[in-house]
C-alpha cells in the first residue's frame, strides 16, 4: 500500500499549522516549508516522495535513499549538510537551511505512520485540507493531481 | 496511542483538545517516555486540528525559560526568594498601600487563560482586600463582550461545533480563520455540503477567511459598523410582529438615516448586504459567526452588538469566538460577582488610574498587559503603580516591570474548568506537574486572600454595572455614524490608514506565543503589509525595510506584499512591540473599553542592505 499525502486547495486556508506540527514533532527540525504563492496565497508544499527520486541520485554521501515502503528517506548520520539535495529536488520541498547540520527532508512520520497512524501534518490540518490516501485506490480517481487535489469549485484566490 | 486525560489549548476560545502521548522513541531526538503532543482525533470541537499555536501547546509546559521560583525585585535588583518571603512581601506591601490609601487603590488584572475556579478565587481576594476593581485583561475580548452586552441582543448561541457544519447560510463578521484556525473546518464543511450555501465574510481586506466568502463583502476600511447598521436597518424593515424588545430604540436609532446615507459610510452595495440578510432570514439554519480580533475595525465593541443583534432580528444563530481561552468564563463570573464598594474600573480605566495614581497597587494574574495593550499605556502603568504584583509561567514586559513575581502552572497543569465559545465547561485536566515551584494561580490566589484580613463589609450588594441600556448603545452607534466618513475626509496626502492585523497571523507577537520556538522561526519580526501596487510605487519589494511615521511614533519595519489590501491601507501585528507604539487607543467613556483605532502613517523607504552574494 502506498500512501501519500494530497492537498485540496479548495480548503487550505494557509494557517500553517501543518508547517508548525512539523516543526514540533521533529524536535524543532521544520521539515514542511509552507509555500509562498506569489502574493496570493500560502499552501503547504510536500515531499511527493518520487519513484526515481532526484534527491537521491544527487546526495553525493548516499544519505537519501528509497526504502523498501516507498518512502524517500534521509539518514542523519550519512547527510553532510552539502544542499545538493535541495538544488535537486524538482519540487522545491527541502529548504536549504540545515537544522543539526542535516538537511530538512520529510519523513512523513515515519514513527506515526508505522504504528498505523497519519503524518502530523495531516492530523493537525485546521481546514480539513490535507489528507493521506492510499495510491492505489486513487489511482483512476482523477482529481489527484500532482499531490493535490484539483479545484472543484472556482475558488477566487487573487 | 495514549490513553491520557485530554488537555485543552490555551490559545484561543474554541477549547480544541489534545492528548499528551509519551514518545516511544521512534523519532530521531526522542526519548522514550518524554511527553509529547498528539492529536485527539476522536475529541470535539476540532476533531484532532490544531493550529500552529495549538501545537505548541505542550512547549508552554516544557519550555526553557519556564519561571520556577518567585522572584523578589528590591532596589533595583531582583532575586529569586522562597514563597513564604515573596507572599510576605506582597501581602505587606498590599497592606501598606490599603493602609495608606485605601482598598480602592488597589486593582486587580485577570489573564483570559485562568480558570473560572480561579477568577472566583479572584474575587474572593478582591473581597478580601476590599476593593471593586476586578476586570479581564484581554482588550479586544473585553471590547467585543462589553458590546454584547450593551446592545441587549439575546440571540440563540451556537452551542455545538457540529451545528456550524450543518448551516446552510453565514454571515463572518472578521477574521475568523486567522483568530480560530480550527473553525475552518466546520465552516468549510458547511460551505462545500451545498452549491448554493452562502458563506458571507464582510471586512475590508482579503484576509484567508475572506479567501473562500461566497460572497466576500468588502467594505471600506474601518467600516465595519456601518456595514452592520445598513444590515441592520435591512433586517428590521421586514421584521414581523414578534420583534424584539430592542427593535423599537434600533429602529429610532437607524430612522436617522436613509439607506444611502448608510450604504456610503459601508462602501459597499446595499443590494449585495441585503442578499445576504435574505439569505440569513431562512431561519434556524443560518448564522452570524463573530471574530473577537476585528483587527481593522475601530470600535469593536459596537460591531459586536451589531451583529449579535443582527443575528436576533434574523432569527439566526450567533456565536462570538473570542482571543482568550476563558474569556467567555472570566466576564460570566465577574458580571455576577458580588464586589464591595461602588462600580469597580474596567481595565482601560485601572491602567489610566495607574497612571494618575489613583491605583497604587496592580495584582496581575496570568496576564501581560503590556503585551496585550496597544499604546504604551499599559507600560507607564505598570512604571507607576507604587506595587506591581505578576503572576507567569514565561517571562515578559510585564514580569520585568514587577516587584514580586510569582512562577504560574498552565493550561495542562492545573485543575479546573474553563467556558469556550460554545458556553461550555469543559474540564481542564493536570497531566504534568508544574515545573519548579511554580503553583497554579488559585493556590497563589487562595494564599494571598488568607493573609490578607478582610476589610469588605459582608456581602456588600453587587456592583451594578452603570445603566447600560439598549438606547445609551444605539445613542453611541448614532454618534459613531455622524463622524465616520469625516476622517477619510480629513486624511493628508501621502499618508496611508494603518490597521492592525489579527494575531494569529502572526504567531510570533502574542506575550506567550512570541516565545515559542516555531513563531521565532517562522516569524522572527513583524512585517509590514502592503498591496502590490503601493510597494511599486514605493519602489520596495518583499523583504526591505520602510520607516513608519505615525502621530504617536516611528518605526523601521519589513515589507510583506499582501495584495488583498485595499488602497491607502497598510496593515502590521498591533501586538508587537515594535508596532504598538504607532497605534492610537482610545478608552470609549460609554462602554468603558477600549478601542483601537486604524491610525494615519506616511512612509519612507530605507537604504537597503547590499545584497550578499551567496556564491
Amino acid at each position: 500500500m502506498t500512501r501519500r499525502i494530497v492537498l485540496d486547495l479548495d480548503r487550505c486556508t494557509g494557517c500553517r499549522a501543518c508547517s508548525a506540527a512539523c516543526h514540533v514533532g521533529h524536535h524543532d527540525q521544520t521539515n514542511l516549508v509552507p509555500g509562498i504563492v506569489g502574493d496570493v496565497a500560502i499552501l503547504p508544499v510536500h515531499c511527493r516522495h518520487c519513484e526515481q527520486p532526484a534527491c537521491a541520485a544527487a546526495c553525493p554521501s548516499g544519505a537519501l535513499y528509497r526504502d523498501g515502503s516507498g518512502f524517500v528517506r534521509r539518514s542523519e548520520l550519512l547527510c553532510i549538510g552539502c544542499h545538493t539535495c535541495s538544488i535537486a529536488c524538482p519540487f522545491g520541498v527541502i529548504p536549504d537551511e540545515l537544522k543539526r547540520h542535516v538537511a530538512p527532508k520529510c519523513d512523513l512520520c515515519v514513527d506515526r505512520v508505522m504504528a498505523g497512524g497519519i503524518p502530523r501534518c495531516v492530523a493537525t490540518c485546521t481546514s480539513g485540507a490535507l489528507s493521506f490516501v492510499d495510491l492505489e485506490v486513487s489511482a483512476g480517481a482523477p482529481e489527484y493531481v500532482g499531490g493535490r487535489i484539483q479545484s472543484r469549485a472556482i475558488v477566487r484566490r487573487a | 496511542m495514549s490513553d491520557a486525560a485530554l488537555s485543552i489549548c490555551p490559545f484561543c476560545s474554541l477549547g480544541c483538545a489534545w492528548r499528551l502521548g509519551r514518545d516511544a522513541g521512534s523519532a530521531y531526538l526522542g526519548e522514550p517516555g518524554l511527553p509529547t503532543l498528539d492529536y485527539a482525533a476522536d475529541a470535539a470541537p476540532n476533531r484532532g486540528s490544531l493550529c500552529a499555536k495549538g501545537n505548541m501547546s505542550l512547549e508552554l509546559m516544557t519550555h526553557p525559560h519556564r519561571l520556577e521560583t518567585p522572584l523578589l525585585r528590591a532596589r533595583g535588583r531582583v532575586r529569586p526568594v522562597g514563597w513564604g518571603e515573596a507572599l510576605g512581601s506582597a501581602v505587606e506591601r498590599i497592606e501598606r498601600i490599603r493602609a495608606r490609601h485605601g482598598s480602592r487603590a488597589i486593582g486587580l488584572l485577570l489573564g483570559p487563560q485562568l480558570s473560572n475556579e480561579e477568577a472566583a478565587g479572584a474575587i474572593r481576594l478582591a473581597r478580601a482586600i476590599g476593593t471593586p476593581h476586578v476586570d479581564l485583561c484581554e482588550p479586544e475580548d473585553h471590547a467585543v463582550t462589553r458590546g454584547i452586552e450593551l446592545s441587549g441582543a439575546r440571540p440563540a448561541r451556537i452551542a455545538d461545533v457540529g451545528e456550524i457544519a450543518a448551516l446552510n447560510a453565514m454571515l463572518v463578521v472578521g477574521d475568523l480563520f486567522s483568530l480560530a484556525p480550527c473553525a475552518a473546518r466546520p465552516v468549510l464543511d458547511a460551505r462545500y455540503r451545498d452549491r448554493r450555501h452562502t458563506l458571507a465574510v464582510l471586512g475590508p481586506t482579503r484576509t484567508r477567511t475572506a479567501w473562500f466568502g461566497r460572497p466576500a463583502l468588502r467594505c471600506a476600511p474601518n467600516a465595519e459598523v456601518p456595514a452592520l447598521a445598513l444590515m441592520l436597518a435591512l433586517a428590521l424593515e421586514s421584521a414581523g410582529a414578534a420583534a424584539p424588545a430592542w427593535a423599537a430604540d434600533a429602529r429610532r436609532a437607524l430612522s436617522r438615516w436613509t439607506l444611502v446615507e448608510l450604504e456610503a459610510r459601508a462602501g459597499i452595495g446595499g443590494e449585495r448586504l441585503a442578499a445576504v440578510v435574505q439569505a440569513l432570514r431562512r431561519g434556524p439554519a443560518s448564522a452570524v459567526l463573530l471574530a473577537s480580533e476585528f483587527g481593522a475595525t475601530a470600535r469593536c465593541d459596537l460591531g459586536a452588538g451589531l451583529a449579535a443583534l443582527l443575528a436576533e432580528a434574523l432569527g439566526a444563530r450567533f456565536l462570538a469566538v473570542l482571543g482568550g481561552a476563558n474569556s467567555v468564563g472570566i466576564r460570566a463570573a465577574l458580571g455576577g460577582a458580588r464586589l464591595p464598594g461602588a462600580s469597580g474600573h474596567t481595565t482601560p480605566e485601572l491602567l489610566e488610574a495607574a497612571v494618575t495614581g489613583d491605583v497604587q497597587a496592580l495584582l496581575v494574574f496570568g496576564a501581560d498587559p503590556v503585551a496585550a495593550f496597544p499604546g504604551t499605556i499599559a507600560a507607564q502603568a505598570m512604571r507607576s503603580a507604587g506595587f506591581v504584583l505578576v503572576t507567569a509561567a514565561l517571562p515578559g514586559a510585564a514580569v520585568e516591570a514587577a516587584h514580586v513575581v510569582l512562577p504560574a502552572a498552565v493550561f495542562g497543569e492545573k485543575a479546573g474548568t474553563v467556558r469556550g465559545a460554545f458556553g461550555a465547561a469543559a474540564v481542564l485536566a493536570p497531566a504534568l506537574a508544574p515545573p519548579g515551584q511554580a503553583r497554579p494561580e488559585l493556590a497563589i490566589l487562595e494564599a494571598l486572600a488568607a493573609a490578607l484580613p478582610e476589610r469588605a463589609g459582608p456581602g456588600a450588594p453587587g456592583a451594578p454595572e452603570p445603566a447600560a441600556t439598549a438606547p445609551g448603545f444605539f445613542a453611541e452607534l448614532d454618534l459613531v455614524l455622524r463622524s465616520a466618513g469625516r476622517e477619510e475626509a480629513a486624511q493628508e496626502p501621502g499618508t496611508h490608514l494603518l490597521v492592525a492585523e489579527a494575531s494569529a497571523t502572526n504567531a510570533a507577537e502574542g506575550s506567550l506565543t512570541g516565545q515559542l520556538s516555531w513563531a521565532r522561526y517562522a516569524y522572527p519580526e513583524p512585517l509590514l503589509g502592503l498591496s502590490t501596487a503601493h510597494a511599486r510605487a514605493l519602489g520596495v519589494r518583499a523583504g526591505d525595510r520602510v520607516r513608519v511615521r505615525s502621530n504617536w511614533g516611528q518605526a523601521e519595519l519589513r515589507v510583506r506584499i499582501d495584495a488583498g489590501l485595499p488602497e491607502g491601507v497598510v496593515s502590521a501585528p498591533h501586538r508587537d512591540p515594535a508596532v504598538r507604539g504607532l497605534l492610537r487607543w482610545r478608552r470609549e467613556p460609554a462602554v468603558r473599553s477600549l478601542d483601537l483605532r486604524p491610525d494615519r502613517v506616511s512612509l519612507e523607504r530605507l537604504e537597503q542592505e547590499a545584497e550578499v552574494n551567496p556564491a
